[in-house]
């Protein structure tokens, strides 16, 4: 009966340990991969924000890049629009005494200011001066032409 | 020479002097605008490849 009894005893303990073992060995494994889990969670955040950043920096750049490319281009066009008023007033000049009544309709200095005004607030006061002096030149132009002059 | 041919060269001769010493300031002015823009085309690009 003794024997019955330790061997019911020996064979429930080996289950209970069987069990528990399987259980502690099922939630170690789970405990490892809820961890492992976790670490590839953060890398792949870390990576996320890494990319993110990255293509904020690239757009930045291409934005900064674009806004420089755009700036060089018009202040070409801004100086070329320049040598044009100065062509336009030496020719004024050199057909005023001979009534030349053609050469000053013309008026190169609006896109000239008008680039000056989107693009160059810097050049303000440079471009406000051309602007007056060119037109008070034309003026001058004008006066003789339209009989102002005796 | 006739009081018109005389009046017509003083009316000429006094644009001729206005007209050229206006000039010379506009020139001054293109001077200044040129400048100006070569400085900012400096500041823009970074680089001044004409110190």
């Amino acid at each position: 009966m003794l024997l019955l009894v330790q061997v019911v005893i020996l064979g429930a303990a080996a289950a209970v340990g069987a069990f528990f073992g399987e259980y502690l060995k099922m939630r170690g494994k789970n405990l490892a991969t809820k961890a492992d889990f976790e670490s590839l969670q953060d890398q792949l955040r870390a990576n996320t924000e890494l990319v993110e950043t990255i293509k904020a920096e690239a757009g930045q750049n291409w934005a900064k890049r674009e806004r420089t490319n755009l700036r060089r281009i018009k202040l070409e066009e801004l100086m070329e629009q320049m040598h044009e008023c100065v062509a336009v007033l030496e020719r004024l000049g050199s057909r005023a005494v001979v009534g030349d009544c053609e050469a000053g309709r013309r008026d190169p200095v609006a896109p000239l200011v008008a680039i000056g005004d989107l693009y160059f607030p810097e050049l303000e006061n440079e471009i406000y001066r051309f602007s007056r002096k060119w037109r008070e030149q034309a003026m001058m132009y004008r006066s003789q032409e339209y009989g102002s002059w005796p | 020479m006739g009081p018109g041919l005389d009046a017509y060269r003083t009316a000429h001769d006094s644009f001729a002097e206005q007209w050229a010493s206006g000039y010379k300031e506009f020139l001054a002015i293109v001077a200044e605008l040129t400048t100006a823009a070569h400085r900012l085309l400096v500041n823009i690009m970074g680089v001044d490849e004409h110190p």
